[in-house]
């Protein structure tokens, strides 16, 4: 179970997180949403224990302040919102290094299915710094899945940080790694997800926390949060919600667009 | 077979896509056994004839008497602890420089370039020229290992504010470095020359050539200065080699994946100036081996250190007994420095590797 209470983050001189309780839980996709700056991010990297804060978080039990990096390592895998690479690795050489010691055999059939589950199957001898950034995202993503390789381990739930996995994917590619996220929450694991996409968020989220200059606005199921108010407050924008005919999934139309453009 | 052929029947099979360990340690077997045949040809090679073969032979007791007299003198009194210390160096220097590199996330940082050689030049000389009057406590202390240590405590001191300059929040800037290691150089060069003011004649004859790179004047005693300080480098700097991948993610991901990244920090860098430090104090300033080495094995193997670290032990300590027999026979019976040829073979290469990384990377 992962849970915070009351998290505050400094950044420099600026407060970025303003007392923010969260909880995610496993089986479900947490998704959190919010403008630029209001402080997904910021969340996301106290939460993995890169950033200081005061408050209390705790992963299965583990202070994620004091905890030690492989106390943590087995549980939640994070995917960063941008990665850098100093040397030329093979695809296979970075998913590889996803895989903990000690959990060899396989190793190799591990990295193909991780490949696989992100689309990127027959990738291993690619070198890494060739390939563009969508895809490169999804390689980081199966280097992520193959440290949570399976979703529950010791009756526990491991836990997958996703920071915006789907920004720079065109949009095949962003339905098929909700696919995989979702598939995740399903088989027991947990998801804890920043994206930027209200559609997105829509259709896959089960619990969806709005951030607003570093306070949660709204959290709770999709339809109770993604309503016109709360979304045109927290963006400062005319946004319409609408249900789609048929069931009663939701979409996001950027109303004042609408307005001042043909219609 | 060629080792061409030799290479293409160990490539990975389509299964392997993207593997190149077996690749890698083919390429280790192979380094390994050009280091033993380095090695004898470095004690045949010089101004007195012994075929390597025969050195062969004796040395590992087949024959018995087949050198005799001067030659006999020469390859074991002279050459043999003096190719022992070549490999010890070039090990020393390749595995630095691949390790400084992992640390610091980038190819072209290097301990001769970035100042840590001038540190440890620095820390050496402090203790020739001091170490009888000002120094003299402490060199009582550590006898002859007082040049050493102080060649280990100078690199130190240079790692450490060179990472504290040029590394922010995890990421180094190439050009942050490069210019620190510039104006560190120059302060460590500033202070070595103050000291070369002090010392006497003796002290400056021996300063002259130890300052240019050279193993002349290798014995078991030098030998037995540097092992303490490189061997335990290398070993420790192997045992780090799956958590210095890790790093080339950047230290987040690094720390995600369940490393110490802090702690890895300390021993990367205990290390390198650990091994760069003795690598100095016994024969100065040999340059571009810790650059040089680890690139190319790096094209050739790709860049995981669980290999890349072995192999660039082997290919310098190859690299520098070929270096010394070439110092040694190029102005026959003078020697040069093997620090002139190493620099003559590397500096253009340093700036090849430029060339081809210009317009990848911003300087």
């Amino acid at each position: 179970m992962l849970s915070a209470e009351d998290i505050r983050v400094t950044l420099g001189r600026k407060p970025v997180l303003h007392g923010i309780d969260i909880a995610a839980e496993p089986g479900k996709m947490t998704v959190v949403i919010g403008p630029n700056g209001s402080g997904k991010t910021t969340l996301l990297r106290a939460l993995s224990g890169d950033v200081p804060y005061s408050g209390a978080a705790h992963l299965h039990g583990f202070d994620i302040a004091t905890a030690k990096p492989w106390e943590l390592s087995p549980w939640r895998g994070v995917l960063p919102q941008a990665s850098s690479l100093s040397f030329p690795f093979t695809v296979r050489e970075i998913v590889r290094l996803g895989i903990r010691e000690g959990l060899a055999g396989g190793e190799s059939g591990i990295v193909t299915a991780a490949l696989a589950r992100v689309d990127l199957a027959g990738f291993e001898g690619r070198m890494y710094q060739e390939l563009s950034g969508g895809e490169q995202q999804r390689v980081q993503l199966a280097r992520v899945l193959c440290q949570v390789w399976t979703p529950v381990a010791e009756g526990r739930a491991r836990y997958l940080f996703l920071d915006e996995p789907v920004s720079s994917l065109d949009i095949r590619h962003q339905i098929q790694i909700m696919d995989v996220a979702r598939e995740f929450a399903r088989s027991g694991g947990g998801v804890l997800a920043i994206l930027h996409d209200l559609n997105l968020t829509a259709m896959y989220a089960d619990h969806v926390i709005l951030l607003k200059s570093g306070h949660v606005h709204a959290s709770g199921a999709p339809r109770d949060v993604l309503t016109s108010d709360n979304l045109s407050t927290v963006y400062d924008y005319a946004l319409a919600v609408n249900r789609a005919p048929g069931d009663e999934a939701v979409f996001v139309l950027p109303h004042g667009a609408a307005g001042r453009g043909i219609g | 077979m060629t080792f061409t052929e030799a290479l293409s029947a160990v490539r990975p099979k389509a299964t392997d896509e993207g593997d190149r360990s077996a690749l890698a340690r083919a390429t280790i077997v192979v380094l390994a056994a050009v280091l033993v045949m380095a090695f004898f040809f470095s004690l045949a090679s010089g101004a007195s004839d012994a075929s390597a073969w025969r050195v062969f032979l004796e040395t590992l007791g087949f024959t018995s008497g087949a050198l005799e007299g001067a030659d006999r003198i020469v390859v074991y009194g002279i050459r043999f602890p003096r190719a022992v210390l070549g490999m010890l160096i070039g090990a020393a220097l390749a595995v630095s420089g691949a390790v400084m590199q992992g640390l610091f996330r980038n190819p072209l940082a290097d301990p001769g370039i970035v100042g840590v050689t001038a540190g440890g030049s620095l820390g050496a000389v402090s203790f020739i020229v001091l170490g009888s009057t000002l120094l003299a406590p402490v060199a009582a202390i550590f006898g002859i290992y007082a040049v050493p240590v102080g060649a280990f405590l100078g690199s130190l001191g240079v790692t450490l504010v060179l990472y504290r300059v040029a590394t922010r929040r995890g990421q180094t800037s190439v050009a942050t470095m490069l210019l620190a290691g510039i104006a560190l150089t120059a302060l460590a060069f500033a202070f070595t020359g103050l000291l070369i003011f002090r010392a006497d004649d003796q002290q400056l004859r021996d300063l002259t050539f130890w300052n240019l790179g050279s193993l002349a004047g290798a014995t078991w005693t030098k030998n037995l200065m540097a092992a303490p300080f490189i061997l335990p480098a290398l070993a420790i700097s192997l045992l780090i080699s799956r958590q210095l991948n890790a790093l080339a993610l950047g230290e987040a991901t690094a720390r995600h994946l369940g490393i110490d990244v802090q702690r890895i920090k300390i021993v990367a860098v205990v290390c390198v100036a650990s091994a760069t430090g003795a690598a100095v104090a016994v024969s100065g300033g040999i340059g571009f081996v810790g650059i040089v080495v680890p690139h190319l094995l790096r094209l050739l193997i790709g860049p995981d250190h669980r290999f890349l670290l072995p192999a660039s032990a082997l290919l310098g300590a190859i690299l520098l007994l070929f270096a010394d027999a070439i110092a040694r026979q190029i102005v026959a019976p003078a020697e040069l420095p093997i620090g002139i040829v190493t620099a003559i073979a590397g500096a253009p290469f340093f700036l090849w590797i430029l060339l081809r990384r210009r317009g990848i990377l911003d300087l």
